[in-house]
């Protein structure tokens, strides 16, 4: 299945349970801001705890999925809607080919974690997916969203 | 032989054997003991009477406090005293040195008149023939049999001196009660100096503690050996100077009473311990005296000969090699100076002031690497401290200045903790001076942990540190590569070739990595070409720009801003995300860069570009200083 950023949002990033093993090289752990509630969203859809997530921060980005999958949304509350309803976060849910999320406005906290049945198919960089934007590796193409690229999980 | 292992990486853990450790103690005891712990002991006595008691006991105990300092300083750390100095403060170890040696063989030219002067109480052997006799002797012992010959010669001073105690039936009584009278001993500050200075002075301290490193025995684990020998060795001049005092004021004590003219005519006599042990038991007693001078004569030979030695043998390369025959050659010289000056009497009068005059200034410099190190040096491990960082690091730090000596101990630290097997670690990041240590909470708890790290700490000492691998990185130095390097030139009035040269000829320590992957933090560049920043960073530099900035230098592993003077650039990725090794460089390490032309630098570009290109790597040849 794959996705389609319409918005990307303030921040979002792509972050897993963090590079582990390169501090002593310079490069930092990077990884969720909270790998408790990436790990539980994670769990929601089915996956690894140290599966890929999608980190948004403060304005979330607009995804439409182009495939039916099953996600989970954790961590702040930033106003998750699919297709305009508000949905609960701590929970799995089923999303259509064709449903768009959308975050409306940051209600309680900062950081939100989405999560999707199947990880994000990102490639491992020194062990990680994990977006580590100074030196351009990890992630989406190295970098935070930018603006509307397809992506898959 | 004479290798001088870095503090922490010493592999010494077989038990030491017990006649080295005897030897020891009985080499320092006999380098003490030599012709001028005789005079000054017997002077004193028969100057001061009973009351010296009080100084010489406070002597004993201040001799132990300050050898117990030094040895454990000396073992502990692996270093020998002019290297510590010479840590402490560049160059400070060869001005010790130098005054070290120069006593010695002063010294030793009157040890080889005393020995001369023991043979002719005894025989009535001529000086010069005597003189001859013991630089033969000195060398024999030396070469085959030092350490059991040390305790022999120890064994019969101590006899001859006690037969004379005994025969002289000293007041023993009135000596203990001189214990209490604290307050006659500003009156007796010169002798308490004097004789401190003839028990640990000048290079006597040293002779033990450098034997026992000659021997192999160092490191924390053999503290505990180490402190035994001191208090051996300590014991042994302490009781020998006893004894001597005692046999003295026996002598001086005629049907009880205080003989001020026996004690004038010892003090007035040319050998005064000889005019004691005379007194006491007449012909005997001068013979005897003889024979305990021949034994305290060639023992301190020997000891003088070899522990001034020790002293250059670190420094100078050609001393190491030829330690055995420049040990040799010492006691030699020592020996033909005596036969040709002649005169033992007069020598010894002239190698007591100049060894006088060595003393105060060796004893001033050596208490600046001696003291704060002592106090430092010793329990440098369980000075470690840890500091949490977080719910799920700690970080511990081993001290606070930049210093390859630190740096070294954190990277044998690292290497200890990832062969432990402790269980949680999750990694480890060295830095200039400390230690980050990330651990999973899950697994164990910051306390348990700590316990762990201090016990490790404590086995440092038996982990096998490798040697540092040397990096080699090919650099294109000047023109489009390297646009500073002409202004770094002409900032120091050199030609862009000299500079090259000056930044090739340095083996850097790679103190750190940080700022961004691959970046090295690396020490040791020449201040001849350090160069201040640009006034205005640039935008964008290129990745494997190799800079300089104030007296750093450094290599930019990926594009980024920076203000640094740019001399060259290397083909070699220092970071290549892709790579099985993504970072080339690690902490602990030393990089050399070595100038290149364009041709090779697009050869290895290409080689870079292919993915086979291998960087060389090599053990560093010298050990770790």
């Amino acid at each position: 299945m794959s996705i389609t950023v319409l918005n990307p949002g303030l921040m979002t990033t792509v972050q897993d349970m963090g590079r582990i093993g390169y501090q002593k090289f310079g490069v930092p752990v990077s990884g969720a801001m909270d790998p408790r509630s990436s790990a539980i969203a994670n769990i929601l859809a089915g996956n690894d705890e140290g599966e890929a997530v999608l980190e948004c921060t403060m304005l979330g980005p607009h995804l439409q999925f182009n495939e039916a999958n099953c996600i989970a949304v954790t961590g702040g509350d930033l106003g998750p809607t699919l297709d305009g309803r508000a949905i609960p976060s701590y929970r799995a849910i089923r999303v259509e080919a064709g449903q768009v999320l959308r975050f409306t406005a940051p209600r309680q906290g900062c950081r939100a974690f989405v999560a999707f049945s199947g990880g994000l198919d990102v490639p491992l960089v020194m062990g990680s997916r994990s977006t580590y934007m100074k030196a351009k590796i990890g992630g989406f193409e190295g970098t935070r969203f930018l603006s509307g690229p397809p992506e898959r999980s | 032989m004479s290798s001088n292992p870095s503090p922490g990486s010493n592999l010494n853990s077989a038990k030491p054997s017990r006649s080295v450790l005897f030897g020891a103690a009985f080499l320092m005891a006999t380098s003490a003991i030599g012709p001028g712990f005789l005079t000054q002991t017997s002077t004193f006595t028969a100057r001061f009477g009973a009351p010296l008691f009080l100084i010489i006991v406070l002597v004993i105990f201040m001799d132990i406090t300050a050898q117990m300092n030094i040895w454990t300083v000396v073992s502990v750390s692996g270093m020998r005293a002019q290297d510590i100095a010479n840590k402490l403060l560049p160059g400070l170890g060869y001005v010790v040195a130098a005054l070290v040696a120069l006593g010695g063989l002063a010294f030793n030219i009157g040890n080889v008149g005393g020995v001369a002067l023991g043979f002719n109480a005894m025989f009535g052997m001529p000086e010069k023939i005597g003189a001859v006799v013991a630089g033969c002797l000195g060398v024999i012992i030396f070469v085959n049999l030092m350490d059991k010959v040390a305790t022999i010669l120890a064994a019969i001073i101590l006899i001859t001196v006690a037969v004379v105690a005994v025969i002289s039936k000293p007041p023993v009584g009135q000596a203990v009660s001189s214990l209490a009278k604290i307050n006659e001993i500003p009156s007796m500050f010169v002798a308490m100096t004097t004789l401190l200075g003839g028990s640990c002075g000048g290079y006597i301290a040293f002779s033990g503690a450098h034997r026992l490193l000659d021997a192999g025995i160092s490191g924390k684990e053999n503290v505990g050996h180490v402190r035994k020998s001191v208090i051996q060795g300590c014991g042994t001049s302490g009781l020998v100077r006893i004894l001597l005092f005692l046999a003295v004021l026996g002598t001086c004590t005629v049907a009880g009473v205080w003989s001020a003219s026996v004690a004038d005519s010892i003090q007035t006599a040319g050998t005064p311990a000889a005019e004691a042990f005379r007194l006491a038991a007449g012909e005997f007693g001068y013979r005897l005296f003889g024979l305990c001078l021949f034994a305290a004569g060639i023992s301190s030979v020997v000891g003088a000969a070899y522990t001034s030695v020790s002293f250059l043998k670190t420094l100078i390369p050609f001393v190491a090699k030829y330690e055995r025959q420049v040990v040799v050659g010492f006691i030699t010289v020592s020996t033909l100076i005596m036969v040709l000056m002649g005169g033992a009497a007069q020598l010894l009068i002239i190698a007591g002031a100049v060894n006088g005059l060595i003393l105060p200034v060796t004893l001033g410099a050596r208490s600046v690497p001696t003291v704060p190190r002592g106090s430092r040096k010793e329990p440098v491990m369980a000075e470690v401290r840890f500091l949490t960082t977080g719910d799920t690091s700690l970080s511990a730090e081993f001290g606070n200045e930049i210093s390859p000596a630190i740096n070294a101990q954190i990277r044998a630290f690292d290497i200890a903790l990832s062969a432990s097997g402790i269980p949680g670690i999750v990694e480890t990041v060295p830095t200039y001076r400390s230690l980050m240590i990330h651990y999973d909470p899950g697994v164990i708890l910051y306390a348990p942990l700590v316990e762990k790290l201090r016990g490790l700490l404590g086995e440092l000492d038996q982990i096998q540190i490798p040697p540092s691998q040397v990096l080699e990185i090919p650099v294109l130095y000047g023109g489009e590569m390297g646009p500073d390097l002409d202004f770094v030139a002409q900032h120091h009035a050199k030609t862009p070739e000299q500079v090259v040269e000056i930044h090739t000829s340095t083996e850097y320590l790679i103190y750190m990595l940080g700022f961004t992957p691959g970046f090295t933090y690396l020490g040791g560049m020449s201040d001849e070409i350090a160069t201040p920043r640009l006034k205005t960073p640039r935008v964008k530099i290129p990745a494997g720009s190799v800079g300089i900035a104030g007296s750093q230098t450094g290599v930019y592993p990926i594009d980024s801003p920076g203000g640094w003077q740019l001399i060259g650039r290397t083909p070699v990725r220092m970071y290549d995300p892709d790579r099985a090794v993504p970072i080339l460089p690690s902490a602990g390490e030393y990089i050399k860069f070595r100038a290149i032309d364009q041709e090779e630098y697009d050869k290895i570009t290409a080689e870079e570009a292919a993915g086979i290109y291998i960087c060389k790597r090599y053990p560093r040849q010298e050990a770790d200083k």
